[in-house]
C-alpha cells in the first residue's frame, strides 16, 4: 500500500495490468458506462454469468462483443427468437449412415465466452435449456454429460420485460446470472462525444484494433486469485443480514437466495481485486449488492404498482443494517 | 227465414233487464214460537277411576318438576354461575363507586359480557396451546426476522464510549488491532462532533469520506480510513511498532481536527 506499512499477499499486479488494459481498449469504443464496465469485468473474474439490460440503441450488445473480443477464447453467438428451440442451442444428436451409429453434434453452447443477444425474446421452454449449463457447467443429452471447457460464461443482453415481444425470464434463470447491469443512457457531454467519433470515423477504426488482452487460461488463473481473497467474518456477517433482511422485507415478494449471498461475497471479491486489495469492505459488498439482487428479488404488488424499483427497495434494505467496524 | 227470428229473440233477452221494474224488497211475516221441551234423561258421568290412577303413575304425564339430587357437575356449574353473576355484581358496584350510578344499557352490558367472554376464551386457547407447545403467534411474527444473526457489536453509541480508556485498555494487553479500531472509531466521532459528518451506523466509511468537504480533511481521512481497513478488514498483523506508525496517522488526524 501506499504508506508502506502493509505488503500485499496476493500478487495482484497481472490482474490489475490487465483490467487496465481492458478497460483502456473498451473506452477507445463505449463512451461512459464506467459503473457497467467494471461490473462486467468483476462478473467475469467472480466466475459467473451477467445479464445486460438496456433499452435498445444503448451499446448493450457492442460492450458485451468488446468484452468477449478482450478475451482470447472461444467466442460464440446465439440470437434468441421465439422459435429457437433447446436443440439449436445444446445440439442434438444425428445419426451418421457410415458408421450406423449416432453422433453428438455440438451447439453453440459449446465455447467459452457465449454471447446471448435479446435473451428474452425466447420463451421459457428454450430458457430452460440453459439451466444445467449455466450452473453446473454441463450439458446432459441422451443420458451423456458433456462437460464445459474452462472458462465458460455467459453473456446475456436483453431490453427491458415490458418491451415489445418479450418474456419475462424464469426466477431459476434470473438466479443463475451474478449480476444484471442496466445500461443506462448517456449523459448529454457522452452523447456529443458518440456522435463527434462517429462523425470521426473512429468508432469503425478502433473496434478493429480491439485485440485479446488475457487468454482463457490466464482468465481462470485470475478467478482462482479472486477466490482465494480474504474475507473476515463480520462481513460475511454483514452479507447474511442483508440478504436476511431482503426476506423479511415487506416490500419484497420474493427475497434473495443463498446463492445470491455467495455471488455477493464472490462478486465483492473480484471488485476488491480490480481496485487492488486482497480483502473485502462494506464498500465492496454495498457496490455489487444491487446488481446481484436488483434481478433476483421481486416486488409486491403494491410496490410494483407504486413504480417503486427493486434499487430502491435494495437500498433501502442496506440501509437498515448496521455495516461491522 | 230464421235469422230474423232469431236477431230479434237476442235483442228481446239482452233488453230484458232494461225494461224490467225494479224488484220491491220482501218483507218477511214473524213465524209462530215453538218450544220444544228435552225430555231426555242426564246421567252424571265420572272419571274412571282406575284409568285415571294408571295416568297419574304414567312419568309421562308427570310434569311437575324432578327435583333430583344435584350432581357434582350441577353443583359445579351452579358455582360457575354463582361466580360469574357475583363478578358481574362486582363490576357494577366498583363502576357505582368509580362514576356513581352508572346506567348500562341491556345491549352494552351484554357486548361487554361478550368481550370479557371472548378474551377469557382466548387466554384459555392461548395457555392450552402454549402448553402443547403449538406456536399460535407464529403466523404474526411472520414479517419479522425468525433468526437472528449472532453479532453484537453494535456502534449505535458511539458517543457513550471513554475511547482514551478503552485505547489505552488495549493496548496494555497488546491487542493493537482493537487499538486500530479504536482510534478510528474516535476519528468518526471526532468527525461527528465537528458536524463534518453525519454519524450513522448503516454508512459506510467511503460514505463519510465523501461528507467531508475539505480536500485536506478528505485527504488525512482517507489515510486512517486506510489504515483501519487493512487492519480490521485486512487482517493485516499489527506489531507495537507498526501500531507506533499507524497511531502517528490518527493523531495527525486528531491535530488537523482540533
Amino acid at each position: 500500500m501506499e504508506d508502506g506499512l502493509f505488503e500485499q499477499r496476493t500478487d495482484l499486479s497481472k490482474l490489475s495490468n490487465a483490467v487496465e488494459q481492458i478497460k483502456a481498449s473498451l473506452a477507445k469504443i463505449i463512451v461512459g458506462q464506467q459503473e457497467s464496465i467494471d461490473l462486467l469485468i468483476a462478473g467475469i473474474l467472480a466466475d459467473g454469468h451477467i445479464l445486460i439490460e438496456g433499452v435498445p440503441g444503448v451499446a448493450k450488445t457492442l460492450t458485451a462483443k468488446l468484452i468477449a473480443k478482450s478475451i482470447d477464447a472461444q467466442y460464440s453467438r446465439i440470437q434468441f427468437t421465439p422459435d429457437l428451440m433447446p436443440s439449436d442451442i445444446l445440439g442434438t444428436s444425428v445419426f451418421n449412415p457410415k458408421t450406423a451409429d449416432f453422433e453428438f453434434k455440438h451447439g453453440p453452447i459449446f465455447g467459452n465466452i457465449l454471447l446471448i443477444d435479446e435473451i428474452n425474446r425466447a420463451p421459457a421452454k428454450t430458457q430452460s435449456a440453459l439451466f444445467e449449463v449455466m450452473e453446473e457447467r454441463q450439458v446432459t443429452i441422451d443420458g451423456q454429460t458433456y462437460k464445459m471447457q474452462e472458462p465458460f460464461t455467459v453473456l446475456a443482453t436483453q431490453n427491458p420485460v415490458e418491451h415489445e415481444g418479450t418474456y419475462r425470464l424464469p426466477e431459476a434463470q434470473l438466479d443463475r446470472f451474478i449480476f444484471k447491469v442496466e445500461v443506462k443512457y448517456p449523459s448529454l457531454d457522452e452523447e456529443i462525444a458518440i456522435l463527434t467519433r462517429q462523425h470521426q470515423h473512429k468508432t469503425t477504426e478502433q473496434l478493429q484494433e480491439i485485440q485479446p488482452v488475457l487468454s482463457g487460461a490466464e482468465i481462470t488463473s485470475l478467478r482462482q486469485t479472486v477466490r482465494e481473497l480474504h474475507v473476515e467474518e463480520k462481513i460475511l456477517v454483514y452479507v447474511a443480514k442483508i440478504i436476511h433482511e431482503t426476506r423479511n422485507n415487506k416490500s419484497l415478494y420474493l427475497g434473495g437466495s443463498p446463492r445470491a449471498s455467495l455471488a455477493i461475497v464472490a462478486a465483492a471479491k473480484a471488485i476488491a481485486a480490480i481496485r487492488g486489495r486482497d480483502f473485502i469492505t462494506p464498500d465492496d459488498v454495498n457496490f455489487v449488492v444491487a446488481p446481484v439482487l436488483r434481478h433476483r428479488i421481486m416486488l409486491t404488488p403494491d410496490k410494483e404498482m407504486e413504480g417503486v424499483s427493486p434499487d430502491e427497495v435494495v437500498a433501502q434494505v442496506v440501509q437498515k443494517i448496521e455495516v461491522p467496524r | 227465414m230464421f235469422k230474423p227470428a232469431f236477431i230479434f229473440l237476442m235483442m228481446l233477452m239482452l233488453s230484458g233487464p232494461v225494461f224490467s221494474s225494479p224488484k220491491k224488497p220482501l218483507v218477511k211475516l214473524p213465524s209462530p214460537i215453538h218450544f220444544v221441551t228435552d225430555s231426555s234423561k242426564i246421567y252424571l258421568r265420572h272419571f274412571d277411576s282406575t284409568a285415571m290412577a294408571k295416568y297419574r303413575h304414567d312419568p309421562a304425564f308427570n310434569y311437575t318438576a324432578d327435583k333430583q339430587a344435584n350432581t357434582w357437575w350441577d353443583r359445579f356449574w351452579q358455582w360457575v354461575w354463582d361466580v360469574w353473576t357475583g363478578f358481574w355484581n362486582w363490576i357494577g358496584r366498583l363502576l357505582a363507586r368509580l362514576f356513581g350510578h352508572v346506567h348500562l344499557g341491556r345491549s352494552a352490558f351484554s357486548a361487554m359480557k361478550v368481550v370479557l367472554l371472548l378474551l377469557a376464551v382466548t387466554l384459555i386457547v392461548f395457555i392450552i396451546s402454549r402448553l402443547a407447545g403449538i406456536d399460535l403467534l407464529r403466523s404474526i411474527r411472520k414479517n419479522q426476522p425468525v433468526d437472528q444473526v449472532p453479532y453484537s457489536e453494535s456502534l449505535e453509541n458511539i458517543h457513550q464510549i471513554n475511547f482514551d480508556e478503552a485505547i489505552e485498555n488495549a493496548l496494555t494487553v497488546k491487542d493493537y488491532r482493537l487499538a486500530v479500531r479504536l482510534l478510528y472509531l474516535r476519528s468518526l466521532k471526532q468527525l461527528s462532533d465537528a458536524n463534518l459528518i453525519n454519524w450513522r451506523i448503516e454508512k459506510t466509511n467511503s460514505a463519510y469520506l465523501n461528507e467531508l468537504t475539505d480536500v485536506e480533511q478528505r485527504r488525512r481521512f482517507s489515510i486512517v480510513t486506510r489504515q483501519f481497513e487493512y487492519v480490521w478488514y485486512g487482517d493485516f498483523p499489527v506489531d507495537g511498532q507498526s501500531f507506533n506508525s499507524i497511531n502517528s496517522f490518527f493523531q495527525e488526524f486528531k491535530q488537523a481536527l482540533s
